[in-house]
């Protein structure tokens, strides 16, 4: 499966989605994203980390370090009510701009 | 929108503590993936070798997300720092800018803060800007001076306009005397200044006795006027601060007064004066200045409080009325004189306020030649820096960034020299407070305050901006060519740095000339002035001044 790359602003997206699943840190983040997507989208740490440093200094999430499993410490992120309200707001321009791709795309 | 705000700030202020995590956070998905290769069953090794190529360069990440928490501010406080420094590393240019600016900046602020005292600052009463100075004017005057300035009023013109006007809470006269006290018993003899005042003085100020009461209209007849009201001065000085002062009689060489009142220490009349009053006794009209006669004697300043919701034009019209009446009745009283209502403040400060004004112009032209000086200063130093501000646009920093770093270089600069000049200023003050007459108004209330202190620290980021666009005017253009070079000179940036230095050397002159000329002419008017001719011998002559009481 081709890996593409991801813009900027549809990896905010993703990563706002993933959170909806529950609080997480920033490799799980990134395996759900090649899992969900089934090997579709894989995001570079170059990007993810920066991306999720910056959702986090617009308020969309917020990220504290706790201790996990054999005493290392993991900044866990959590999706905020901004940033659900972004969600729902890009997502439903993201399904608009795919639909009008498509129909362009489909047109004979 | 508040949100964002609040996340910006809150990871604003947790930037170091995030900055020193992100190396554990990066780390512990490289550890993760670690362990899921092992699970796969990779050998540790191998394990390792495919986790950090998958992951990327650590670095790059760690720049990347350095990035994105750097804001401006601390580019700002990264310039401030490396400004310091280059100005600590060049101590010959600092040394000698830093001394331009303290003594620009101190000797503008020591005259700045007499001007404010002076014109500027409101009168320390409740709502000063509803009171009012009431004069006559000569509208035929041959000299302008006295054509726009109000002149003293008769005292028969003052009870008509007190009886007939409605537009003031209250209009009050006041004279100045002096009253000589004995020396038996409280002390030594001593010449007060006093002033004769109408029982509305007290009201028309809205300032009241710290003990004791005003006194009334009642004792404005005679038989009923020896009451006076003492300056809290007064009573530290003579009577000790005695708690029973109000029982004390004040002893003049004319006449006794009993003590009715004393003020608070915060109160000085006129204000700021470095002679103050210390005593208010009430003004009785002499019957003789009740009725309008054939001699005309003025000699009364008249204070006033609008009414509510009355303008200056509105009591200006009502007194121009009043007048008109009163003309009627007597045309040879008030043959080209008219009435004139002008606010309090501008009245005391009238003598004065052209001086005070051509003061400020000649502060802001020292404050210009002190510009012109250390931008010139900056055109030199930064000349000899050209070769690592290109390196630095070499190295991606933008115009921007070097401009930024150089303006931040500048207001350095000129906030170091405001801090020392503030030093100079306080001097001065003291000096200026000492030589300056004491018939300038305010002169004893001539002080450094905040506000005094906020106008230097604007001033001197006005100053640091202007002289520090200097180089960055030079250098900010986009710079091209080897950064390598020795060459520099020849280069045509050369060309418009001589233009450009040159034409600010011409600008200082110009300044300074200016100046120059300004103060010999200031020095050559007052030496004719105090020479002036008077057509008496005034070598030994003494003036006599006596009062009726």
């Amino acid at each position: 499966m081709p890996k593409t790359d991801l813009l900027q602003g549809t990896l905010d997206l993703l990563i706002l989605k993933i959170l909806t699943l529950g609080p997480n840190h920033g490799w799980g983040i990134s395996s759900r994203i090649r899992q969900i997507s089934r090997d579709g989208l894989n995001a570079s740490q170059g990007s993810l980390y920066p991306a999720l440093h910056r959702l986090e200094l617009r308020g969309d999430v917020e990220s504290e370090m706790t201790p996990s499993e054999n005493n290392r410490r993991a900044r866990v992120y959590t999706l905020t009510r901004a940033g659900r309200r972004r969600l729902e707001v890009e997502s439903a321009s993201w399904d608009q701009f795919a639909l009008s791709m498509k129909r362009i795309l489909n047109a004979e | 929108m508040r949100t964002r705000l609040i996340a910006y700030l809150r990871g604003l202020a947790r930037r170091r503590q995030i900055g020193a995590d992100v190396e554990d956070e990066l780390r512990f998905h490289i550890e993760h993936e670690i362990e899921t290769n092992l699970a796969r069953g990779m050998s540790p090794v191998e394990a390792k070798r495919v986790a950090l190529r998958d992951f990327g360069g650590v670095s790059q990440v760690r720049e990347a997300v350095r990035d994105v928490r750097t804001t401006w501010l601390d580019s700002v406080w990264r310039d401030t720092r490396y400004a310091v420094r280059a100005l600590c590393a060049a101590p010959g240019f600092t040394i000698v800018a830093l001394l331009v600016l303290t003594l620009s900046i101190g000797a503008s602020t020591a005259i700045f803060s007499v001007v404010d005292a002076v014109i500027l600052r409101g009168l320390p009463f409740d709502e000063s800007d509803r009171l009012v100075a009431v004069g006559e004017l000569n509208v035929k005057d041959r000299s302008k001076d006295y054509r726009t300035s109000l002149h003293l009023v008769a005292p028969q013109n003052f009870l008509d306009w007190r009886a007939q006007q409605d537009v003031f809470t209250g209009l009050a006269a006041v004279n100045d005397v002096t009253i000589s006290l004995h020396g038996e018993g409280q002390g030594e003899p001593e010449t007060l200044r006093a002033q004769m005042v109408t029982a509305d003085f007290f009201p028309v100020l809205r300032v009241t006795p710290l003990i004791g009461r005003p006194f009334t209209s009642d004792n404005e007849v005679d038989g009923r006027a020896r009451v006076a009201v003492i300056s809290y001065g007064l009573w530290q000085r003579r009577f000790g601060g005695a708690p029973d002062v109000l029982s004390k009689r004040l002893q003049g060489q004319i006449a006794d007064f009993e003590i009715v009142g004393v003020m608070p220490p915060a109160f000085v009349y006129p204000v700021g004066s470095s002679q103050p009053t210390d005593v208010w006794v009430p003004f009785v009209v002499p019957s003789d200045q009740r009725v309008r006669s054939n001699s005309y004697g003025y000699n009364l300043q008249v204070i006033a409080r609008l009414r509510d919701g009355v303008t200056i034009a509105r009591a200006q019209a009502r007194m121009d009325q009043i007048m008109a009446g009163l003309a009627a009745e007597t045309p040879a009283w008030f043959t080209d004189r008219v009435a004139k209502v002008e606010a309090l403040q501008n009245y005391l400060a009238r003598p004065v306020r052209t001086w005070m004004l051509m003061l400020l112009g000649a502060v802001a032209f020292v404050m210009l030649l002190a510009c012109v000086n250390v931008a010139n200063l900056m055109l030199v130093r930064a000349s000899g820096r050209a070769r690592e501000l290109r390196l630095r646009a070499a190295l991606g920093a933008s115009r921007w960034d070097l401009s930024q770093a150089l303006l931040i270089e500048s207001l350095v600069l000129s906030l170091a020299g405001a801090a020392l000049g503030v030093f100079v200023a306080w001097v001065g003050v003291e000096l200026l407070r000492s030589a300056i007459p004491a018939e300038v108004p305010r002169v004893a209330a001539i002080v450094i305050d905040l506000r005094i202190l906020a106008a230097t620290g604007i001033a001197a980021i006005l100053t640091g901006l202007a002289f520090g666009m200097a180089p960055v005017l030079q250098f900010s253009r986009p710079v091209v060519g080897s950064v390598l070079s020795q060459t520099e000179r020849a280069s045509t940036a050369g060309v418009a740095a001589r233009w450009l230095r040159a034409s600010l050397v011409v600008a200082e002159v110009a300044l300074a000339v200016v100046l120059l000329v300004g103060s010999g002419l200031f020095l050559a008017s007052f030496a004719r002035v105090t020479h002036v001719d008077l057509g008496v011998d005034v070598h030994d002559v003494l003036t006599v001044r006596r009062e009726r009481i």
